[in-house]
């Protein structure tokens, strides 16, 4: 059961690293004393995290996300903040009309942070760019089993 | 440049002689007498670090009736180097620590 857990924890872990380390992460866990097995196995979920947070690059897209969504929200609060200034001012003999300065922004708005996220996903280069340092070879058989 | 615990006990066991990575595991256990356990996620994420940084290179199994899922792994010259700048780095930290933590004269500890 427990060995069952720790191939499906190697399993999660992104492909390159699980190509290079996981026959000796199996190997590891079979020589070692059964005591020491729910150390190994939280210390693979760490790993985990690890890994796809920091070594794959997954940061990036999440910075890059992170980038888009700040934009938005900043342009939106201004978008906000300026329709609700137009309201109050004197009511003219005219109908209201927007002022085109939020055209502007909508403008801004909608292809800023497609632009963003798109220029980052492109040096990224999701996903073929996952892991492309490190992988070697081909995945273990006992691997491709499971 | 200063080294984390796991990868300053990873050097320190390569340093004496080529190992695998449970023996590596073993070594650092039986170094820190069991004070410090190194996971295998630990270990490997740590030895691909240092093997990106040139520091620890993978090197062939001292005799051919290894379990082929061994590999086994050495320090390289700027491993090594690296390694000694960081003892030489501890020892002057522990040598200021001695000095501060001396009883100043007339100063009953």
């Amino acid at each position: 059961m427990r060995r069952t857990l720790y191939i499906a924890l190697i399993w999660l872990h992104p492909a390159a690293f699980r190509r290079q380390f996981g026959e000796e992460l199996l190997w590891i866990f079979d020589e070692a004393a059964t005591t020491e097995a729910t150390g190994m196995l939280l210390d693979l979920l760490v790993s985990i995290l690890r890994q796809w947070l920091f070594r794959s690059g997954l940061w990036k897209v999440a910075l890059a996300f992170s980038g888009a969504f700040l934009e938005i929200m900043c342009v939106g609060i201004g978008w906000f903040l300026m329709s609700q200034n137009v309201r109050r001012a004197p009511a003219p003999q005219a109908p209201w009309r927007p002022d085109p300065r939020l055209n502007d922004l909508a403008s801004i708005a909608l292809w800023l942070p497609g632009i963003i996220a798109l220029t980052t996903f492109t040096l990224v280069r999701w996903p073929a760019n996952f892991n492309r340092r490190r992988v070697r070879g081909k995945e273990p058989r006992w691997l491709t089993k499971a | 440049m200063t080294l984390s615990p796991a990868t300053l006990h990873i050097l320190v066991a390569l340093a004496g002689e080529d190992r695998h990575g449970y023996g590596i595991m073993l070594e650092v256990k039986r170094q820190s007498e069991g004070q410090f356990k190194l996971g295998p996620g630990t270990l490997y994420d740590n030895l691909q670090k240092l093997m990106e940084r040139g520091m620890v290179e993978e090197t062939k199994a001292p005799s051919q009736n290894e379990d082929p899922r061994r590999r086994y792994y050495r320090l390289t010259r700027l491993g090594r180097s690296a390694l000694s700048a960081e003892i030489a780095r501890l020892e002057n930290v522990v040598r200021r620590a001695k000095v501060q933590l001396r009883p100043a004269p007339g100063r009953s500890s």
